[in-house]
C-alpha cells in the first residue's frame, strides 16, 4: 500500500489553509489565524507486502489521525491513498466499504469489542456484514480462535475476559476476514508489561507465517523497535525520520529523534557497520557480518588479538571493526557519520 | 454450545408471543360472544353526566337506579366538567345531564343553534346563587345581612391571602360568577380568592366554621351541607333584567334565579325512546335531592342503596316519571345572564 | 475543536486575571450590552412597573379561533373526521380489549398471569410483589359507594391497567423511531428538542382541552394525553443510549466495512437497549402520575375515585384510591427494572427450556379457563377485602386537627412576611429590567446566544397577554395579564425551591451518611413521587387554608423526593480515592463533608436545583386547584370553562418561564445531564 502527500487538517476552513500555505505556519500562529490545526502534514510512505511499519511518536503526534484517514474512518484532507493498487480517497462509499471489508482489516488501543456479542460473533463480525452464511463464518472464527488460543472461551462476552484475552480476539477479529492489510493502533499500549510482550511475541510469529502488510501505531520505542522493520517517527502530523531501527538509533535525524533513543540499549539495535572504519585489502583473521548486533560481538571485539574484518552479505570486507569507536557508539557519545558512507567502502 | 443458545432462545420468544396472542384470540371471540347473549344486548349504554357537587350526582343515582330496573339499560355516570358535557352531548359521549344551571350561551348554541341537544324541562329545584356568611357572623354583626355591612365590616375578613384587602372566598374557576364585578361595582375593600375546587372551598369554610371565625363566600342550594352548617344569604342589590343585560364587567346587582333544568342528546329520543321519556317527566324538589345527597355524602351510602332507599319511600312519585300519561315537565330557556 | 479563550484586550488592559479575571470575563460583556439597553428603556418608558398592557400578539385569539374551527369543522374536513377520529377509534378499542381480556381473564388469571410474568424476568421476590399490589387492588376497598358508587377498586385498578398498557405501547412505537432518528440525523434531534421541552413543560391541563376538542372525552384523549405527557424521556433515553455508544466500538464496527444501517442495527442499538428500558421505564411512572389528570377528560380507572374524592371532599377514599394508584407503579416499575436487569446482565441463570416456557403457558390458559367456565368466577370477590378508608380518614383528620395550631402561624408568616411581598415586588419590577437580568445571567453562564434568547422569552411571555376586556364570540370574556400572574407564580417557585432545598439537602446528606436513614427515607420517597398530589391537596388545605401556601406546600411535596436523590446521588458519586486522600490529611468527617464532598458534588447540587424547578413548575398548576394564583389558577381556569384561547395562552407562558429558569439553572447542560444519567 502507498500513501501520497497526505494531509489533515481539523478546522472549518482547512482546504484554504492548504491553499494558502497558512498550514506551514507554527501551531498557535495557524490556529489563531484559520482556527485549524494540522494533525498529519503532507505525509508520504509505501509499505510493501510482509514488512511491518512502524509509526511512532507520542500523544498528540497525529499518528493514530494518520493511519484512521489510510482508510477514511477520518476524511483526510488531501492527498492520495492506495491500497492494493486501488485509490481510497477516490472510492465511492459502496467501493470504500468493499476496501475495508475485504483489503484491510484494524486491532485497536481498547480492543473495540462488541460488548454484547459472544467471542466468536465478535470474530465473525467482519464476515457478517459481508453476507456470508452463519455456518461458513463460524467455522472461519473457529479457526481462528484456534490461532490464538481461544477456543474455551468462544461463548464467552467480552467483559468476561482478561484484557491480554480480549486483545487475542480484537486480532482474531481482524484476521478472520484475511485481509492484505493489518492496521493496529496502539493495540498493545494497554495491556500490561508480560501480556504487551506476549503479545508482541505472538503478532511476529503470525507474521512470519501470514506474511502481511503491517501497519502499527505505538507510542512505546521498545515495541517499535521490536515489531518494526522500519520505523517512521512522527512529531506534530509530520514524519520527522523514516529508517530501520538501527538507522533511527544510530543516527537521529535531528535532535528530538536523539532524546527520543537515548536511552535505548543500543548494542542491542546498532550492528556491526556502525563501528566500522572502512578499508580493503586483505582480510583480517578474525571476521564478523555487517549486520550482527554490536552486543553479541563484544566477545569478539575483546577477545581478540589482531584486527577484526567486517564483511558484507556476499564475504566482501568493507572495513575494520574498530574497538574504540564500538566504545563510543555504545555509549552514544558522538555520530561518527552515516551508516551508509561508513558501509558503503565502494563509493567515492 | 453456542447454536444450542440460539436455537433456544428465539423459539422462547416466539412461544411468549404466540401464547400471549392465544389468550387475547381466545378472551376476544368468547367477550364477542358473551356479549351478544347478555341482557342489554342491542340497547345503548346511557351515560350520565356528573358534575362536581353534590346535587348532579344525587340526580344521577336516582336516575341511574329507575333507568336500570325498569327501563333494562346499563347506565355509566361519567364524571365531567359542565362545559365539556354540551360537546361530548352532541358527540355522543353522554346522553343526559340530569341538573344544568344556567349557561344560557351554551343554551343558545346546542339547542337553539343547531338543535344537536334537547331541553329536557325543569327538574325541579330553584337553584339560589349568592354571597353567604355563617349565621354565627350574622348574630354577632347583624348588619351583615345585607353588602352595605360587608362594605362597613370588610376588615372582619382580611386573611393572609387576600391582606392588606378583605377575602371573598369564591370556589372552582369553573362556575362562571360576578363576584369580582360586584367587589368592583359595589366599591368593596376585598379580594375575590378562588379556592380552585369547591372542595377546596367547602373545607376552608369548615375550618373557620370550627374556630367560628369570620368568612365570606360564594354559595349555593340546593346544597346538602346547608343540612350541616347554618348559613345567611347576604342580600345584594336585587336583580333586574336591565342589570342582566349588563356587559359581565359591569355587572351590580344579585345573581339571577336558577329554573335548574336537564338537557339530552337530540339523538337520545330515537335511540332510547323510553329512557328519554322517563328523563323529560323526571321532576323533584330540593328536599328530595338534599336527602340523596346526604345519604351519600354524609351517611356514605352506596348510590344503589341511597337511590333504593329514596325510589322505595317516593313510590308514586316514581311511578309517575314512568308513565307517558304524566306532562312533561315545562321547558323553560335559562334566564340570560346565567 | 474551539479556540481557547483568549485574554481580551479590556481584560489585559485591567489586568484581570486567573479567578477574578475569569468571572469578569463571563459578565463584563453582557452588562456592557444590559446597562445601557436598560437606561435607553428607561429614558423612553420612565421606570413604571409591570409590561405595557397593549403590547400583545393576540395569542388567546389564535386558540379561540383555532379551536372555534376545529369545533365546526368536525364531522366535514377528512383529517379530523376521518384520520383523528380513526385514530381515536383504534385507541379506544384496544383499550376496550384489554380491559374485556382482564376481565375474561378473571382475577385468578390475572394474579396467576402477572405473577408468572414477574417471575419469568425478575426473582421470586418480583414475584411476591407482584402478586401482593395485584391482590391489594382487590383487598383494598372503599365501602358503602363512595363517590360515584365505586365499592370495589378492582375494576377500576383493571381500566387503568388498560389505559397504561395501550398508553405505554403508543409511546413505545413513537418514542422509540423518534429517538433513533434523533441520534441519526442531527437535524431531526435539533427540531424535536425545543418540542420535546415543549411537551415536557406545557402542564397537561393546558393542552386537555385541545385534546378533548379532537377526540371527544374518555378513553382516547385520556391515552394521548399521557402519551404527550410520558413520551419525551423515553426519545431522550434512546437518543442517549445510540449516542453513548463507545466511538471506538463503532469505529471498529465500520472499520470492517459495515453500512450505517447495520452499525445502527448490530451495534448502537443493542448496546442501547439498556438506556431504552431505562426510558420505558421512566414512561411508566410518569404515565402513572398523570392517571388522574386524565380522569378530568374522561378516560376513567383509578383516577375518578381520586378525583371525586378531591371534588366531594372525602379525603379517606381519594387516599386508598391514590395508594392503588402508586402500587400500581411500583408494581410495574419493579416489573419493568428486571428486565432492564436481564438485558444488562445477559447470563440469566434461570431460563426456561422453550418446552418449559410453553408448558408454563399453556398451564396458565388451561387456569384461566377453568377459573372462567370450571369456577365460573370474575372479578375480585366483593366480599374478600376490607376498608382502611374510615382509618386513613381518622389518620389525616387526626394529622390536620393536631398541627392545624402550628400550621396556622407559619401560613400567616409565609404569607405576609414572603410571598406577598416578594409578588408585590416581582411584579412592580419593570419588564425591561426582568429581561436585562435575565439576559445577562444567561449571557454569562451560557454564552451570548442563550443570554439573547432568554431576554426573548421574558418579553414573548408579556406578550402572551389577553387585551383588556377581551371577549371571544360574545361569550367568553376574561383578564388575562400574563406578566403579572407570571410574577405570582414565580414567587411560588421561588419559595417552594428555597423550602425543598432547605429540607432536602440535609435529608440528602443524611441518606448518604446513615444507612438507616436511607432505608427510611426510600419508600416515602417513592410513594411521594408517585401519589397523585390530589390525594393531599385537601388536606393541605385544612392545614393551610386555600391559597399560595396550601399550592407552595403541595409543590413542595411532589418536588421533595428529586432534591433529596439528587443530593445523595451527588455524594455518592465522589470517588473513593479523593476521599482517602481527604481522610489521609485527617479531615474530620465534618471538614471531609464541606470541604471535599459537597464541592466536588456540586453539579448534582445544580442539578438538584434544576429538577425542583421544573417539578415545581409542573405542580404549580395543580397548585391552582386549592387556590395558588398565578399562571396555575388561569391553566385551571382555562381548562374548567373550556376558555382554550386563555388556558393556552397560559401554558405557554409558562412553558416560557420554564425554559427561562431551567436554561438558567444549570450552566452546563451538557455536564449536567451527563451528572443526571
Amino acid at each position: 500500500m502507498s500513501c501520497r502527500d497526505l494531509w489533515k487538517v481539523f478546522g472549518a476552513h482547512a482546504a484554504k489553509a492548504i491553499e494558502s500555505g497558512d498550514v506551514h505556519l507554527g501551531r498557535a500562529e495557524l490556529m489563531a489565524k484559520t482556527g485549524c490545526t494540522v494533525a498529519a502534514r503532507d505525509v508520504s510512505f509505501d509499505v510493501v507486502r510482509g514488512e511491518v511499519f512502524v509509526v511512532m511518536g507520542l500523544s498528540g503526534s497525529g499518528k493514530s489521525t494518520l493511519v484512521r484517514c489510510l482508510t477514511r474512518l477520518i476524511e483526510p484532507t488531501s492527498g492520495a491513498v492506495s491500497i492494493c493498487s486501488r485509490d481510497v480517497l477516490g472510492a465511492q462509499p459502496k467501493e470504500l466499504r468493499e476496501i475495508r471489508r475485504t483489503k484491510v482489516s484494524m486491532v485497536f488501543q481498547h480492543f473495540g469489542l462488541f460488548p454484547h456479542r459472544t467471542v466468536i460473533d465478535n470474530v465473525a463480525y467482519g464476515l457478517e456484514v459481508q453476507g456470508i452464511d452463519r455456518p461458513t463464518r463460524y467455522a472461519r472464527a473457529s479457526e481462528l480462535l484456534e490461532v490464538v488460543g481461544l477456543s474455551p472461551v468462544k461463548t464467552s462476552y467480552p467483559d468476561q475476559l482478561s484484557g491480554g484475552m480480549q486483545q487475542r480476539v480484537g486480532l482474531a477479529r481482524a484476521l478472520a476476514v484475511d485481509p492484505e492489510v493489518l492496521i493496529f493502533d496502539e493495540a498493545f499500549s494497554a495491556l500490561d508489561p508480560l501480556i504487551r510482550r506476549e503479545m508482541q511475541d505472538e503478532v511476529l510469529r503470525l507474521q512470519e507465517r501470514l506474511q502481511k502488510t503491517v501497519i502499527f501505531v505505538t507510542h512505546d520505542l521498545d515495541e517499535a523497535l521490536k515489531l518494526g522493520d522500519r520505523i517512521a517517527i512522527m512529531k506534530d502530523g509530520r514524519f520527522v525520520q523514516v529508517g530501520t531501527p538501527a538507522d533511527i538509533v544510530g543516527a537521529p535525524a535531528d535532535d528530538y529523534v536523539r532524546e527520543f533513543v537515548r536511552d535505548v540499549p543500543r548494542g542491542k539495535v546498532l550492528t556491526a557497520a556502525y563501528a566500522t572504519q572502512p578499508r580493503s585489502g586483505e582480510m583480517p583473521e578474525e571476521v564478523v557480518r555487517h549486520d550482527q548486533h554490536l552486543n553479541e560481538l563484544l566477545p569478539v571485539v575483546f577477545g581478540a588479538k589482531g584486527p577484526i574484518g567486517v564483511v558484507d552479505g556476499t564475504g566482501e570486507l568493507v572495513g575494520i571493526l574498530d574497538r574504540r569507536m564500538v566504545i563510543h557508539v555504545l555509549a552514544g557519545r558522538e555520530e561518527l557519520s552515516t551508516p551508509e558512507e561508513l558501509a558503503s567502502p565502494g563509493q567515492p | 454450545m453456542h447454536e444450542r443458545r440460539w436455537i433456544r432462545r428465539r423459539p422462547a420468544r416466539l412461544a411468549v408471543v404466540l401464547a400471549v396472542a392465544g389468550l387475547i384470540a381466545v378472551a376476544v371471540v368468547i367477550s364477542v360472544a358473551s356479549a351478544s347473549v347478555s341482557g342489554t344486548a342491542g340497547k345503548p349504554t346511557i351515560v350520565l353526566a356528573n358534575n362536581s357537587w353534590e346535587g348532579s350526582v344525587a340526580n344521577n343515582v336516582v336516575a341511574q337506579y329507575v333507568i336500570e330496573k325498569n327501563l333494562g339499560y346499563n347506565v355509566n355516570l361519567l364524571t365531567i366538567d359542565e362545559i365539556p358535557a354540551w360537546p361530548a352531548m352532541v358527540q355522543g359521549k353522554i346522553s343526559a345531564v340530569m341538573e344544568v344551571w344556567g349557561h344560557s350561551p351554551l343554551y343558545a348554541q346546542y339547542v337553539k343553534g343547531n338543535h344537536k341537544v334537547a331541553d329536557a324541562g325543569l327538574e325541579g329545584p330553584n337553584g339560589n346563587i349568592g354571597w353567604y356568611v355563617p349565621t354565627y357572623l350574622v348574630k354577632a354583626h347583624p348588619e351583615l345581612a345585607t353588602w352595605k355591612g360587608v362594605k362597613k365590616d370588610w376588615k372582619l375578613f382580611v386573611t393572609p391571602q387576600s391582606s392588606p384587602q378583605g377575602q371573598f372566598l369564591d370556589g372552582s374557576p369553573s362556575y362562571v360568577t360576578n363576584d369580582a364585578a360586584l367587589v368592583t361595582n359595589l366599591g368593596l375593600d376585598l379580594k375575590v380568592v378562588f379556592a380552585g375546587t369547591e372542595a377546596a372551598q367547602l373545607t376552608e369554610i369548615e375550618q373557620d366554621y370550627k374556630a367560628k371565625k369570620p368568612v365570606l363566600f360564594y354559595w349555593y342550594t340546593p346544597q346538602y351541607q346547608n343540612a350541616i352548617y347554618k348559613f345567611s344569604q347576604v342580600a345584594l342589590p336585587p336583580f333586574t333584567t336591565a342589570c342582566a343585560k349588563l356587559k359581565p364587567a359591569q355587572i351590580n346587582c344579585a345573581y339571577p334565579p336558577y329554573h335548574l333544568y336537564k338537557v339530552m342528546a337530540a339523538t337520545l329520543a330515537t335511540q332510547a325512546p323510553t329512557v328519554a321519556s322517563f328523563i323529560r317527566r323526571f321532576n323533584w324538589t330540593s328536599d328530595d335531592q338534599n336527602s340523596v345527597s346526604y345519604n351519600l355524602a354524609v351517611k356514605h351510602m352506596s348510590n344503589s342503596a341511597a337511590a333504593a332507599a329514596f325510589v322505595n319511600s317516593h313510590q308514586a312519585l316514581v311511578k309517575s316519571w314512568l308513565s307517558s300519561s304524566t306532562k312533561p315537565t315545562k321547558v323553560e330557556p335559562p334566564t340570560p345572564g346565567t | 475543536m474551539s479556540a481557547p479563550p483568549a485574554t481580551p484586550v479590556w481584560a489585559a488592559a485591567l489586568r484581570l486575571d486567573g479567578r477574578l479575571g475569569g468571572v469578569a470575563r463571563r459578565w463584563a460583556p453582557p452588562l456592557a450590552l444590559a446597562i445601557p439597553l436598560c437606561l435607553v428603556a428607561a429614558a423612553l418608558e420612565g421606570v413604571h412597573s409591570g409590561f405595557p398592557s397593549t403590547w400583545l400578539l393576540g395569542v388567546p385569539r389564535w386558540f379561540d379561533n383555532l379551536n372555534n374551527w376545529v369545533t365546526n369543522n368536525d364531522s366535514s374536513n377528512f383529517f379530523l373526521h376521518t384520520i383523528v377520529g380513526g385514530f381515536g377509534n383504534l385507541l379506544n378499542d384496544a383499550t376496550n380489549d384489554i380491559v374485556n381480556l382482564l376481565h375474561w381473564m378473571t382475577w385468578v388469571g390475572v394474579l396467576a398471569v402477572s405473577t408468572a410474568i414477574a417471575w419469568l424476568v425478575g426473582s421470586w421476590r418480583t414475584a411476591l410483589f407482584s402478586a401482593l399490589v395485584v391482590a391489594s387492588f382487590g383487598v383494598l376497598q372503599i365501602p358503602n359507594g363512595g363517590p360515584n358508587g365505586i365499592s370495589e377498586m378492582w375494576p377500576s385498578a383493571m381500566t387503568t391497567l388498560a389505559l397504561m398498557t395501550v398508553a405505554i405501547i403508543l409511546s413505545t412505537i413513537v418514542g422509540i423511531p423518534l429517538g433513533i432518528a434523533s441520534a441519526v440525523w442531527p437535524t431531526v434531534h435539533k427540531l424535536l428538542r425545543p418540542l420535546l421541552d415543549l411537551m415536557q413543560i406545557l402542564p397537561a391541563f393546558a393542552y386537555l382541552v385541545p385534546i378533548v376538542v379532537l377526540f371527544s372525552i374518555g378513553n382516547p384523549a385520556g391515552i394521548v394525553a399521557t402519551f404527550i405527557y410520558a413520551v419525551p424521556p423515553l426519545v431522550r433515553f434512546t437518543e442517549l443510549g445510540i449516542r453513548s455508544v463507545r466511538k471506538d466500538v463503532i469505529e471498529a464496527a465500520e472499520s470492517f466495512g459495515s453500512t450505517r444501517r447495520q452499525v445502527l442495527r448490530n451495534v448502537q442499538l443493542p448496546l442501547a437497549a439498556q438506556a431504552i428500558m431505562l426510558g420505558l421505564n421512566q414512561v411508566i411512572m410518569m404515565a402513572l402520575s398523570i392517571v388522574v389528570i386524565a380522569s378530568l377528560i374522561g378516560a376513567g380507572g383509578l383516577g375518578d375515585p381520586v378525583l371525586a374524592a378531591l371534588q366531594t371532599q372525602q379525603i379517606g377514599e381519594g387516599f386508598v384510591a391514590g395508594l392503588l394508584i402508586v402500587l400500581m407503579a411500583m408494581w410495574l416499575d419493579r416489573t419493568s427494572a428486571a428486565i432492564g436487569e436481564r438485558a444488562r446482565e445477559r447470563t440469566s441463570t434461570r431460563r426456561l427450556t422453550r418446552r418449559q416456557l410453553l408448558g408454563l403457558w399453556a398451564g396458565l390458559l388451561v387456569l384461566v379457563l377453568v377459573a372462567r367456565y370450571g369456577l365460573g368466577l370474575g372479578d375480585w370477590p366483593a366480599g374478600w377485602g376490607f376498608s382502611v378508608v374510615d382509618n386513613a380518614t381518622r389518620a389525616l383528620n387526626w394529622v390536620t386537627n393536631e398541627f392545624t395550631g402550628i400550621a396556622g402561624p407559619i401560613s400567616s408568616f409565609l404569607t405576609l412576611d414572603i410571598l406577598n411581598p416578594l409578588q408585590r415586588y416581582l411584579t412592580d419590577l419593570p419588564w425591561w429590567l426582568v429581561a436585562a437580568v435575565v439576559g445577562t445571567i444567561g449571557w454569562a453562564r451560557g454564552g451570548s446566544r442563550r443570554g439573547v434568547l432568554l431576554a426573548g422569552c421574558v418579553v414573548l411571555l408579556g406578550l402572551m397577554q389577553a387585551p383588556v376586556g377581551y371577549t371571544f364570540q360574545g361569550t367568553t370574556s376574561y383578564n388575562f395579564v400574563a406578566w403579572n400572574d407570571a410574577m405570582e407564580t414565580f414567587s411560588l417557585v421561588i419559595v417552594a425551591l428555597a423550602l425543598d432545598l432547605i429540607v432536602g439537602i440535609p435529608l440528602g446528606i443524611a441518606a448518604y451518611r446513615w444507612r438507616v436513614m436511607d432505608r427510611v427515607l426510600r419508600p416515602i420517597l417513592d410513594t411521594l413521587q408517585t401519589l397523585p398530589a390530589f390525594v393531599y391537596l385537601i388536606p393541605m388545605v385544612a392545614l393551610f387554608g386555600v391559597g399560595n401556601v396550601a399550592g407552595v406546600s403541595a409543590s413542595l411535596i411532589y418536588a421533595l423526593p428529586a432534591a433529596v436523590r439528587a443530593t445523595t446521588l451527588g455524594l455518592r458519586a465522589v470517588q473513593r480515592d479523593v476521599l482517602e486522600a481527604g481522610q489521609a490529611f485527617g479531615s474530620t468527617r465534618w471538614q471531609l463533608l464541606f470541604k471535599v464532598e459537597l464541592p466536588i458534588a456540586r453539579p448534582y447540587l445544580m442539578l438538584a436545583v434544576n429538577q425542583t424547578i421544573l417539578l415545581v413548575m409542573a405542580e404549580v398548576v395543580v397548585a391552582g386547584l386549592v387556590g395558588a394564583g398565578g399562571l396555575g389558577l388561569d391553566v385551571v381556569t382555562g381548562f374548567s370553562r373550556s376558555e382554550v384561547g386563555l388556558g393556552a395562552a397560559a401554558g405557554l407562558a409558562m412553558v416560557l418561564m420554564g425554559i427561562v429558569l431551567d436554561r438558567l439553572s444549570q450552566s452546563n447542560p451538557d455536564r449536567a445531564r451527563a451528572a443526571a444519567s
